[in-house]
């Protein structure tokens, strides 16, 4: 049997499809992925370890990791921590990262808003690289407070204090 | 999920290349036969591609 161009160009047409919707269904799980970021990142924001330069805040991740290594039951501690402070039983004080900010829009608080969400897709990533065992939200926010409460880590006018 | 879905598509993606490749590499023996029953396949590549080439500018242009 004859292969006629026609058949060609449908082939073609098909390989050009199956790339389109491949295409689209990296930028949706890209999208999904930053979406993910944002949101562990709040977290990070939420209990005020956002000041922390990247590195000592990763280092701190690693710590909490090794201890669960050590005690895999510190996860319960902190699903119960985190979960308090989402049902309110607790209460963080409020960080406000958009304080100061004009309540109209200028170029500036766009700006600073723009900085402040990549910031916490930086945090977010940070938390997704250090391959944590925590499977909820919870547990995650947990960790967060117990990395700036009982941890070796503690904000000092917005500088990282390692204690010995 | 969606890496799942990723992989598939790009075995399907993968998969059409291949069947692309297979037509094309057998439309070029096609023509090639045409050009033998043609009786132009004893003509020098030069000559065979002036006379392609001239064929294409009679052609592709009304198709």
């Amino acid at each position: 049997m004859l292969i006629t161009p026609e058949a060609i160009k449908k082939q073609s047409q098909q390989l050009a499809k199956l790339e389109r919707q491949l295409a689209r269904l990296k930028t949706k799980r890209r999208n999904e992925e930053t979406r993910h970021k944002i949101l562990l990142g709040s977290l990070v924001v939420k209990v005020k370890l956002h000041q922390l330069p990247l590195d000592d805040f990763y280092n701190g991740l690693l710590e909490i990791k090794k201890k669960l290594e050590n005690e895999p039951e510190l996860i319960n501690l902190y699903q119960y921590k985190g979960e308090s402070i989402f049902m309110g039983y607790q209460s963080l004080q409020k960080v406000n990262i958009e304080e100061g900010i004009s309540p109209i829009p200028t170029l500036d608080s766009l700006k600073y808003l723009r900085q402040q969400t990549r910031r916490k897709i930086q945090f977010g990533g940070l938390i997704i690289k250090a391959n944590l065992p925590l499977t909820t939200k919870a547990q995650v926010l947990g960790a967060l407070i117990s990395l700036r409460e009982g941890g070796r880590m503690k904000i000092n006018g917005g500088q990282s204090v390692i204690d010995n | 999920m969606n890496i799942t879905k990723e992989q598939k598509l790009k075995e399907r993606i993968e998969k059409a290349k291949q069947q692309l490749s297979t037509l094309q590499q057998k439309r070029k023996l096609e023509i090639g036969e045409l050009a033998y029953q043609c009786g132009i396949a004893d003509l020098a590549d030069d000559k065979l591609l002036e006379v392609f080439t001239h064929l294409a500018s009679q052609h592709v242009n009304h198709s």
